[in-house]
């Protein structure tokens, strides 16, 4: 695997960076918490999920979402991979929506544990896809965080356990458990087939048995088969004769029959004659019938009128429809002189009143009524302008009346201005008032004389009025009476004038009964036209039966004819029968015997057939026990070849793996101690120090011979124990298994606890591992000269920064 | 007059908080004993601490019991050990020269002609004039010697000290500690006392024109080594030189340090189990409340992993009954089942064909499938059908079926027999 970009969206301390990761060995340096760490988690994140990170430390903190894009080739194939982190309200949880890898440029959009299991797949590593769980070999052999370092020290069950996955080692206790599997089922399938085969020699005695048999039989059927041969040849002499015989019989019953036949047909000959002279009497007798109904019929004779029954019809029809006219005229007058009458007794002598002049006089009235009403308004008005102007006066007088009196209490004061006045001024004063009241009052006489006037006038005027409304609402009601009783009398005239008219027409050639005479001289019209029908009827009638008779007379000649012709055959025939004998008695005679002989060979055949079937019977189970036998033979055949695959197995498969096993084990071990070693002493100078590889492939430390418990070395110790052991796993796996397609090689703060002395080996350390990709963590500037390319990791505000130094 | 001769104290190689209270005992016993003995001066030739800068626990009791010596009027004259130099970094050994604790003693000059030339350095009480060099890492030191310029030590006079940390091929030595050997010729002859560093057993032997060549030896351990011999009785603790002119006598002073059980197991051509139980049976019969417990496993086991001899879960047991620590060694221990020399193959592929070949010329069968290349093929092929595992969400009760199919197909057993 070689990393080629990441991308890292709102993951930790990152907003959003894009790094691409060149060849060689690259490092991230930065100061401790500036997120270089963050970087890895991300890589691993995307390849393999969460594991035992907590989604809620990965997303950025109050970013909504947050995603990480990995481009890495394995083999020379591109990959592309994104994961996506989502915060909802129950937790920050991997987006299943938005993850995805795309492979040869094709998305295939997978669930995040559907793309732990792709990846595991693409770079061949042989582990178990938990997606709760980091993967095993990826933390051992491509990156180990930093806090997981040294624990390669510790975690010895799990180590064992994921070398022995990733070196395929594994393998082989799995094939050993399922060749024994194998062998289980082998045993149970030899178990089976053994019962299958077993049967052999039972059949075969079964088989002898049956053959014997069948010679019995065979013998039998020889015997049979030449008796029922004898029978049938005698049978077939019999049969011949039995049907010689029965020719000339046949021969008889045919003359005897055609007797009969003959006899048959002179009786019916004679029928027919008979019943022929029977209709030839019915027939006369329909012939004098008719002729009498003729006589009757020619008395009938026609009506002495022009007119069809047709037109009679018409005429009718139109008769009736006056009449009923003349019904209605009559009911409507009677109506109408009912409702005369009694307009007359409630009019009286009005009724001969003109109209016109009652109109004219209305319009009269109404105009003289609507002059007096108008100028009944006018006094009306004027009146009440005097009563206001009596009402201003009177006001006026009464005031002045006492301004007079004040004047006088007020002595010679000014009665404005309160300021003495003259006397004279005084009484000029008072004298001007007195003598305005004095006009005043005359005017006031003078209003009230000619009110009273007016009033008398107003009454007069409305008494008129009413004099008038009377007589124009009398007008109005007499109006529509002599209206009503002037078009009822010229309708009473027009009725009357109609209905006289109508009896003129009745009164015409029809006499006083039109419909009467008209019905009845239907009727005998009718009556003579069918009599002439009838008697054309009768006509064709005798002509028909004096045919028939004609054609009956022939049909007797005929039938004399025949009848003696026939005698004459019957007699020639009975002579011929007389000289047959009868040979029925000797055909059942010889029938007889046939049937004898039928039953001996049924009797034969029977026993024939029974034979046949049991020797058949016998075949069939020879040939069933063959093919069983065969059968057993091929079972017996396979359980052979399975007994000998079992053997193989258990004798030579099983213990074999083992041995592999451990050889492979051997060889692995061998390989891992040799470069561990290595990898440790570049890395510990001590010499009083050495540490290998033991065959659980825990790294043991040995001093002056004595074995190093683990928790007294020093942290460098650790680191470089770690370290070593992950480069040999590293180095390994891509050398000695096909399993793990890595060149990439992922250091997490490789040299913590290292000595100045011990950071110096790191370049030896670098150079020595030959990996296509490294990617350092570190926080040690120290190690900037032993790299190819420097990527800086600085947090400014919180948010961390990647920029490429070289 | 008395000089105290300590060596190899390894100040800080313990990492169990129990041997390191032990480690500091001894040492700080050691110190006191000189103090109350009175000696004039103390050498120490190398490996006082364990690394050159050991961590600041061992410092503070190191500081301060030298400033007791320093205060009781003691000089302590030192070269630095193959532990605690750094041809690189500076030495805690330094720090406390520079303090005025201890003397360096080295004082080396370097000639025209690239020889080495050494400047003796002379203790006021007692004049006696001391000279030596350091230890450096493996082999480096013995550059050193050939380019020393013995001459011009060798003509000095009176009472001559040399401070070396190293071994000597000609000192018959019980094994110890493996390396380069120099030969006793390298050193500059004619001193009074050579005191030694580096071999960790106390060691005195006097040959012509070297007399007193001695070894201290460690005071309580500086290798895991040193515990196992302790535990077999080693004794332990510095020599204590009494003198005028000439020496007139090399004493050890022996110091205690702790209680030691050990058990040791002999797994030639054992199985791993039964080994194992021996184990089991050797800690139970043993008290290790408050010991340094060693266990030493060896011999090639006929069957069973090395890892099969379970040590960590008896290094438990003990623990729990109050052991100091456990040692452990059992990088003698191997399993010929597990030798690498009888490998069948270079990879799977390879070990597959070559095993399954080897074991079915044996076989003899009707079926010839079963048989020769034939059946090493079908075998091969058969094991990469069976050990197919179950597929990611496959049921037990799909995935047998499906591989048993296949594996009946390919050995060509019907399945439809049944």
């Amino acid at each position: 695997m070689i990393l080629n970009s990441i991308t890292i969206e709102n993951i930790r301390s990152y907003y959003h960076e894009e790094v691409i990761f060149p060849r060689g060995i690259s490092l991230f340096e930065g100061d401790i918490g500036s997120g270089k760490s963050t970087v890895l988690m991300a890589i691993e994140f995307a390849l393999f999920g969460l594991g035992s990170q907590k989604a809620e430390s990965l997303l950025a903190k109050k970013a909504e979402s947050g995603f990480v894009i990995l481009d890495f080739s394995v083999d020379g194939e591109k990959y592309e991979i994104k994961r996506t982190l989502k915060r909802k309200k129950s937790g920050v949880n991997q987006d299943p929506k938005n993850s995805w890898i795309r492979i040869d440029g094709e998305v295939l959009p997978l669930s995040p544990s559907e793309l732990k299991q792709k990846v595991l797949e693409i770079l061949g590593f042989n582990e178990p896809v938990d997606p709760k769980a980091e993967s095993k070999i990826f933390r051992y052999a491509i990156f180990t965080p930093q806090e997981a370092m040294k624990e390669v020290l510790s975690d010895s069950g799990k180590r064992l356990e994921t070398i022995r996955k990733a070196f395929g080692i594994e393998d082989y206790s799995i094939a050993k458990s399922n060749a024994l599997e194998v062998f289980q089922e082998l045993r149970a399938k030899g178990a089976v087939l053994q019962e299958r085969f077993s049967n052999i020699s039972e059949l075969e005695l079964e088989i002898e048995k049956a053959n014997k048999k069948i010679a019995e039989l065979d013998e039998n059927i020889v015997r049979v088969s030449k008796t029922i041969e004898k029978k049938n040849a005698e049978k077939k002499e019999i049969i011949l004769k039995i049907k010689e015989l029965q020719e000339k019989n046949n021969e008889r019953i045919r003359i005897e029959s055609k007797i009969d036949s003959l006899k048959e047909s002179i009786a019916s000959a004679k029928n027919q004659f008979s019943q022929i002279e029977d209709d030839l009497a019915e027939f006369e007798k329909e012939l004098i019938h008719n002729n009498q109904r003729m006589d009757k019929l020619v008395e009938i004779k026609r009506s002495e009128t022009e007119l069809t029954a047709i037109e009679i019809g018409v005429e009718i029809k139109k008769f009736q429809k006056i009449s009923d006219k003349l019904i209605g005229l009559k009911s409507e007058k009677n109506s109408i002189s009912g409702d005369i009458s009694k307009l007359k007794e409630s009019l009286g002598e009005k009724i001969n009143a003109d109209k016109n002049s009652l109109e004219s006089r209305l319009r009269e009235l109404e105009k003289e009524k609507e002059s007096l009403e108008s100028s009944l308004k006018e006094i009306t008005e004027k009146n009440n302008k005097i009563k206001s102007e009596q009402v201003e006066k009177k006001t006026l007088k009464s005031s002045l009346e006492k301004e007079i009196n004040e004047f006088t209490k007020l002595g010679n004061n000014c009665p404005t201005c309160k300021q003495e006045i003259t006397e004279d001024h005084h009484h000029t004063l008072v004298d001007e008032k007195q003598k305005m009241v004095e006009k005043l009052n005359q005017e006031i006489k003078e209003i009230t004389d000619s009110f009273f006037e007016s009033d008398s006038k107003t009454k007069e005027t409305k008494e008129k009025i009413e004099s008038y409304q009377t007589e124009i609402v009398q007008i109005q009601q007499i109006l529509p009476g002599i209206e009503e009783f002037a078009s009822k009398t010229s309708k009473l005239l027009e009725i009357e004038t109609e209905i006289k008219e109508i009896e003129c027409v009745k009164d015409s050639k029809f006499g006083a009964e039109p419909i009467e005479f008209l019905t009845n001289l239907k009727d005998e019209l009718m009556e003579f036209e069918n009599a002439a029908e009838q008697k054309k009827q009768i006509l064709e009638s005798r002509k028909n039966i004096e045919s028939k008779i004609s054609q009956k007379q022939s049909g007797l000649e005929r039938l004399e004819k025949e009848i003696s012709e026939k005698q004459r055959e019957l007699v020639n025939t009975e002579k011929l029968l007389e000289s047959f004998e009868d040979a029925g008695e000797l055909i059942s005679k010889l029938e007889l015997k046939q049937n004898g002989y039928i039953q001996e060979i049924n009797q034969m055949s029977g026993i024939l057939a029974t034979s046949k079937e049991r020797k058949n019977n016998e075949q069939t189970s020879i040939k069933t026990n063959e093919n069983k036998i065969s059968e057993s033979k091929k079972w017996q055949k396979k359980f052979n070849i399975i007994s000998e695959i079992k053997e193989w197995l258990e004798k030579f498969f099983i213990p074999t793996i083992s041995q592999i096993e451990k050889q492979v084990l051997l060889s692995i071990l061998h390989n891992f101690n040799e470069t561990y070693t290595r990898w440790y002493s570049i890395l510990v100078e001590d010499p009083t120090k050495e540490s290998r590889i033991d065959e659980n492939f825990t790294p043991i430390v040995n001093q002056d011979g004595f074995e190093q418990e683990v928790n007294y070395l020093s942290g460098g110790e650790k680191t470089s124990i770690a370290l070593a052991y992950r480069l040999t796993l590293n180095s390994l796996m891509r050398k000695e298994t096909e399993s793990m397609k890595s060149n990439l090689l992922i250091l997490d703060e490789p040299t913590d606890g290292f000595s100045k002395n011990q950071l110096g080996k790191i370049r030896e350390l670098l150079d020595e591992l030959k990996s296509q990709q490294i990617v350092l963590v570190s926080h040690e500037k120290e190690l900037e000269t032993y790299v190819d390319n420097i990527f800086h990791i600085s947090k400014q505000d919180g948010i961390s920064k990647i920029s490429r130094m070289n | 007059m008395k000089f105290a001769h300590l060596s190899d104290i390894h100040l800080g190689f313990q990492k169990h908080e129990a041997l390191q209270k032990i480690e500091q005992q001894v040492f700080e016993k050691a110190l006191d004993e000189c103090i109350s003995r009175k000696v004039d001066f103390i050498l120490i030739p190398g490996d006082m601490f364990h690394v050159n800068i050991p961590e600041m626990r061992v410092q503070k009791f190191a500081f301060s019991k030298f400033r007791q010596v320093y205060d009781a009027g003691i000089p302590v004259y030192v070269v630095y050990g193959s532990h605690d130099f750094s041809p690189v970094a500076n030495s805690v050994i330094d720090l406390l020269s520079e303090v005025g604790y201890i003397i360096k003693v080295t004082k080396a000059t370097s000639k025209e002609d690239g020889s080495i030339c050494l400047n003796f350095l002379v203790d006021a009480k007692t004049g006696a004039k001391i000279t030596g060099l350091s230890g450096l890492k493996v082999g480096k030191d013995r550059e050193w010697y050939e380019k020393l310029d013995r001459a011009s030590l060798e003509i000095e006079s009176g009472f001559k000290i040399f401070l070396f940390h190293g071994g000597i091929s000609d000192m018959k030595t019980e094994s110890g500690i493996d390396g380069d050997h120099m030969p006793l010729s390298l050193l500059p002859k004619g001193f009074a006392y050579y005191a030694g560093g580096h071999m960790h057993k106390f060691n005195h032997q006097e040959f012509t024109d070297y007399s007193h060549i001695v070894y201290a030896g460690t005071p309580f351990a500086g290798y895991y080594a040193d515990l196992e011999e302790n535990a077999k009785g080693q004794k332990r603790g510095f020599v204590l030189v009494d003198f005028d002119e000439k020496v007139n006598s090399v004493d050890f002073v022996k110091l205690e340090n702790t209680a030691y059980e050990i058990i040791e197991v002999n797994a030639e051509n054992r199985k791993a189990e039964s080994v194992n139980q021996e184990l089991i049976e050797k800690t139970k019969e043993i008290d290790p409340e408050n010991k340094v417990v060693i266990i030493k496993v060896a011999g090639e086991m006929t069957s069973g992993k090395t890892a099969d001899v379970d040590v960590s879960s008896i290094r438990e047991v003990l623990s729990d009954a109050g052991s100091l620590v456990v040692n452990i060694s059992k990088n003698q221990l191997k399993s010929r089942e597990y030798s690498i020399t009888n490998a069948k193959g270079s990879n799977k592929d390879e070990v597959e064909t070559n095993v399954f070949a080897e074991n079915i010329g044996q076989l003899r069968f009707e079926n010839k499938d079963l048989l020769g290349e034939q059946g090493v093929n079908l075998a091969k092929k058969l094991l990469r059908e069976l050990g197919q595992g179950q597929l990611t969400n496959e049921k037990k009760n799909e995935y047998i079926p499906r591989v048993l199919d296949n594996a009946l197909a390919i050995l060509g057993v019907d399945k439809d027999d049944s």
